[in-house]
């Protein structure tokens, strides 16, 4: 599932929920990955810390799936970067996906609070 | 599925731009950490320190981007090409190896792709026509006599059933009227003169039916097919031709339609053209020229006749509708026999006929699975290839278990530093996937030779159409077989390979134990040996079988004799016209300088045609259900002199035997001692075939000769006159010359355009060439199990060879510590080489039996030699056991060389 504690190994999470995160934050507009990790932190609250080994290979495979669409341009500070951006699909399967994942956190937490 | 697309689609585009891909993954990467370390510095580390940071908060760089390059490729992909990398590599360090292989793959699979083309030319390939699977080739099958007193066809003996492609024009309205739903149409071939635009040539005719071409299922591509009232007149003045006679006489033009035909001194009008290939049902490589209307024959050829229903001429076809019950169909037709021949029966007096039945054979590709000769010898031929693949499939099999055993500590190291055993045996397998896509490329061009070798071999006439360029469906054949006997014969060394146990193999340092392999090694050696004797005894009987017909006593003399064809009727003599033609040719001819003889025969000997006749003699009571009957020699003046053949008693057939004159003939010595008891004939009468009232008499007797082949015994014969026949028909001519007969021919003709400049010389060839020419099958089966028998025993020297270098090589340091403890040099090679000498043995012990029960099956074949014949199974053990013996004279040559220091060392 992945919600990390607090004694796991900092900002462990699964794939799937890596590719929830990543849709979210790139839902305002596009950005490039250094700013995706750094917005998951932050609106995280620093609680979730994104493996960066991890990261790209999931937006490569984002990619590939054509959930998100690659763009080089220029940064904040003039240098080069990918910048990825949602498809329809992506915004399709991100609204899908979360009302799913918030359903089934809710029973999870349901059946530990009982 | 969608997203599966999508990928599959970007992976495809970047396929290409591989680099650029690398330098964008870096740059992006790049980026990431720089920003991140610069967060790191604008927090208040030092550069240094920041950038160290960010690297290992980023974590390992390059795993990342190997993971992410990995999605972005085919991984199968790029594994398979950097296995065919690999393997390459590998065959490229071990030549010999490879070549080796290659070499062997190639044979084989370039012998059975040359065959499987032929037999795809002559009997799986259709016709161009419509729904080639649903035409039908009728022929009356029969276990007695047919309801006939005269026929015209071809036909198979098989197992005491005999059956008849023709059947009489009665019979064959009455069955096209039949309301089976199965529609019948005739045809009957005969060869004639045509000329167009002033250029004459011999062309093949076919008389078809006005519904021919719907049954057969192809239009023509210009004008029209024949109209039901052309059919019915007899008269009627339209052809329908061919392509290749478009393109020959008419050069394409399209306005041959309309245009005028001259057959026979007769004029046809063109109403058709015919498409490319489309030759008319024939047999393989025979094509039709000019089609004409069915009720024509009479007016071309007197005999075939439109009103005698026991004269069999009419060859038929019929087409099935898709789903129908042939039983159904053949049944309505076996009523309609069963009447026929009870008609028969009652109106002939000495002959009673059984009632034959009708036999469908599928038609679609042709009249060439009516013949059984030709199938039978391609399925000879593909057994025999069958058996050089096997053999070569073992040689590569050995090959690679011997490599793949060699290769084993390699193996080992791999395995152990963790690839895993499918990884392994994948490779191996590209390594015998390469090797196989190459022997199979080089096969392919050895099948181009190899198929034209076998079309020259089995060519019976020079214009044969036998379309022998390969097709999609035989290259595909000879991959799938070259693919697959490398994943074959690759599989198990490959497994064999990889099960070696890691530790024991690299503490062994170096290849297994391997008593199993060579015991499986031995095993393909013993197949091997088997096969190649089976084939060496083939070729030993067929061999022998040439060697004796070659020897065989004529009863003429063959030498300095040329033949041809000429058909005068043709172009409008008719009866006492055409005799004087004949007469006029003759005198001409005779007048050559350098030609000491003239003369005729209605056919040429050692032809495998003839006729035969019943025969009625006074005083002669035939023993039982005998039919007393001879072979017919219609000749001209002086035959038995210019072929050579002895005039026993009484005098031969000559001039004066004319139209005028009383009957006569000259009878053989095998019909004497058979009707007549061996008393002197001379002066007795008989009478014979259709002219059971006109008895002839008899005025001589000649030598036995061979009559229409070389095999059968000479045959009662009676030779009468041609001028005293009813008709005179075409002839062919015989020159006997004081030289070589081939410097007379340009005269010949000038001599025959001298009578009529349009008659055309066929069929040219010497006496010899055509006795050569009746032994082509034996020539091309001997001829093709010797190749096959040299094949299989250079294989199975090779596979021998093999085997015992490398066993020679294992044991090397066996033979070391032998020689040491005192044993000689040919000590050692005796033990080297004895094991495989007794596989040798064993293999021909084993093949002899096999051979000589195959050769039962050719008895029929055979001549002059019994299928269990002494001289072929010396040879064929000979040969084998001094193959062995080579092949294992290096080997043992190395074994015997062992140095007994350096052997022991090595270890």
């Amino acid at each position: 599932m992945g919600v990390p504690k607090k004694d796991e190994k900092p900002g462990s999470l699964l794939q799937g929920t890596l590719d929830l995160l990543i849709l979210r934050v790139l839902r305002p507009g596009a950005k490039h990955g250094y700013d995706i990790a750094e917005a998951i932190e932050m609106r995280s609250e620093e609680v979730l810390r994104v493996e960066e080994g991890a990261l790209y290979p999931a937006l490569h495979r984002l990619e590939l799936r054509g959930l998100l669409d690659s763009e080089w341009g220029l940064s904040s500070n003039n240098r080069r970067a990918k910048f990825y951006r949602l498809t329809a699909a992506g915004l399709k399967y991100l609204d899908e996906e979360s009302t799913e994942f918030a359903r089934l956190s809710a029973a999870v937490l349901r059946v530990l609070e009982a | 599925m969608r997203e599966w697309l999508h990928s599959l689609r970007l992976r495809w585009r970047v396929l290409k731009k591989q680099r650029q891909l690398d330098r964008d993954l870096e740059e992006e990467l790049a980026f990431h950490r720089e920003m991140r370390a610069a967060k790191y510095a604008a927090q208040g580390e030092t550069l240094e320190e920041a950038r160290y940071r960010a690297e290992r908060r980023f974590g390992n760089v390059t795993l990342t981007k190997e993971t992410i390059r990995e999605s972005w490729s085919f991984a199968w992909l790029d594994e398979t090409w950097r296995d065919l990398q690999h393997a390459a590599r590998s065959l490229r360090r071990s030549p010999g190896f490879a070549l080796t292989a290659i070499l062997t793959l190639a044979l084989a699979i370039g012998a059975n792709t040359s065959v499987f083309t032929v037999m795809n030319a002559i009997f799986l390939r259709s016709l161009p026509i419509r729904d080639p699977q649903n035409l039908r080739v009728l022929n009356l099958a029969t276990k007695g006599d047919l309801p006939s007193r005269s026929s015209s066809g071809y036909g198979n003996n098989v197992n005491g059933i005999r059956t008849m492609s023709s059947i009489s024009y009665p019979m064959l309205q009455e069955v096209r009227r039949l309301p089976n739903g199965f529609p019948v149409a005739g045809f009957a071939n005969i060869t004639t003169n045509a000329a167009a635009r002033s250029q004459a040539q011999v062309v093949r005719a076919q008389f078809v039916t006005d519904n021919y071409f719907d049954v057969l299922g192809a239009a023509p591509v210009l004008g029209r097919a024949f109209r039901p009232e052309e059919d019915r007149s007899g008269d009627a003045t339209v052809v329908i031709i061919s392509h290749r006679l478009w393109e020959r006489l008419f050069h394409s033009d399209a306005a041959a339609l309309g245009s005028t035909l001259q057959i026979e001194r007769k004029s046809y009008t063109v109403v058709g053209v015919m498409g490319p290939g489309v030759q008319g049902m024939q047999w393989p490589g025979q094509a039709t020229d000019v089609f004409m209307p069915l009720t024509n024959a009479p007016a071309m050829t007197k005999w075939y006749s439109l009103t005698d229903p026991d004269r069999l001429w009419v060859q038929s076809i019929g087409r099935v509708a898709p789903g129908a019950d042939e039983s159904k169909i053949r049944a309505s037709i076996d009523v309609l026999l069963n009447r026929h021949t009870q008609d028969f029966n009652t109106r002939s007096q000495n002959k009673k006929a059984h009632v034959p039945w009708i036999v469908l054979v599928k038609g679609g590709s042709g009249l060439g699975f009516v013949m059984t000769w030709e199938s039978e010898f391609l399925m000879i031929l593909m057994s025999m290839v069958g058996m050089v693949l096997l053999i070569a499939c073992a040689n590569v099999a050995n090959l690679l278990l011997a490599r793949g055993t060699a290769r084993g500590r390699e193996l080992a190291v791999r395995q152990s530093l963790g690839a895993g055993r499918w990884r392994i045996v994948r490779h191996l397998l590209t390594e015998a996937g390469l090797l196989a896509i190459a022997g199979g490329a080089l096969g392919m061009l050895l099948a181009r030779l190899g198929t034209q070798g076998i079309g020259l071999l089995m060519r019976t006439s020079d214009d044969s159409t036998l379309d022998l360029s390969p097709d999609l469906l035989v290259m595909f054949f000879t991959m799938g077989l070259s693919i697959a006997t490398a994943l074959l014969f690759g599989m198990l060394p490959a497994f064999r390979a990889t099960r070696v146990q890691a530790v024991s193999c690299l503490r062994q340092g170096g290849a297994d134990s391997g008593t199993l392999r060579q015991g499986l090694a031995k095993t393909l050696v013993l197949v091997q040996v088997t096969v190649g004797t089976i084939l060496v005894v083939g070729a030993g009987l067929s061999a022998r079988t040439l060697l004796n017909l070659n020897k065989v006593e004529l009863g003429f003399r063959a030498e300095r004799l040329l033949l041809f064809y000429l058909d005068p009727s043709r172009n409008g003599y008719k009866d006492q016209q055409a005799f004087n033609v004949y007469r006029q040719i003759r005198d001409k001819l005779a007048a050559i300088p350098g030609v000491t003889g003239v003369t005729m025969s209605d056919v040429a000997l050692i032809s495998h045609s003839m006729s035969n006749s019943d025969l009625f003699i006074p005083g002669y009571s035939p023993k039982g259900a005998e039919r007393p009957m001879a072979y017919v020699h219609t000749i001209g003046p002086n035959f038995l002199s210019v072929m050579g053949t002895p005039v026993l008693l009484g005098r031969e057939l000559n001039e004066t035997d004319s139209e005028t004159a009383p009957q006569a003939a000259v009878v053989n010595q095998t019909l004497v001692k058979k009707y007549f008891e061996g008393t002197n004939p001379i002066g007795r009468e008989f009478s014979f075939g259709d002219k059971m009232e006109k008895p002839i008499r008899i005025v001589g007797v000649a030598g036995d000769a061979k009559y229409h082949n070389l095999r059968d015994a000479a045959p009662p014969t009676v030779y009468v006159s041609y001028a005293q026949g009813e008709h005179a028909g075409s002839l062919y001519f015989e020159l006997r010359t004081a030289t070589e007969p081939t410097t007379v021919i340009a005269a010949a003709r000038r001599a025959v355009a001298e009578v009529d400049p349009l008659l055309p010389l066929a069929e040219i060839r010497t006496q010899e060439q055509q006795i050569s020419e009746s032994l082509s099958r034996e020539r091309t089966f001997a001829a093709l199990a010797s190749f096959f028998s040299l094949a299989a025993i250079a294989l199975a020297a090779i596979g021998l060879y093999g085997v015992l270098s490398y066993a020679v090589t294992r044991r090397t340091s066996e033979f070391g510590v032998r020689m040491a403890l005192g044993a000689s040099s040919a000590n050692v090679m005796w033990l080297a080489v004895r094991g495989s000498l007794w596989v040798v043995c064993a293999g021909v012990l084993l093949g002899i039996p096999v051979a000589l029960a195959c050769a039962r099956l050719i008895e029929s074949r055979l001549y002059g030699v019994k299928p269990v014949d002494p001289w072929s199974c010396a040879i064929a053990g000979g040969a084998m056991l001094i193959t062995g013996l080579l092949a294992a004279t290096i080997p043992g040559r190395r074994a015997s060389r062992c140095d007994p220091s350096t052997a022991l060392r090595y270890e």
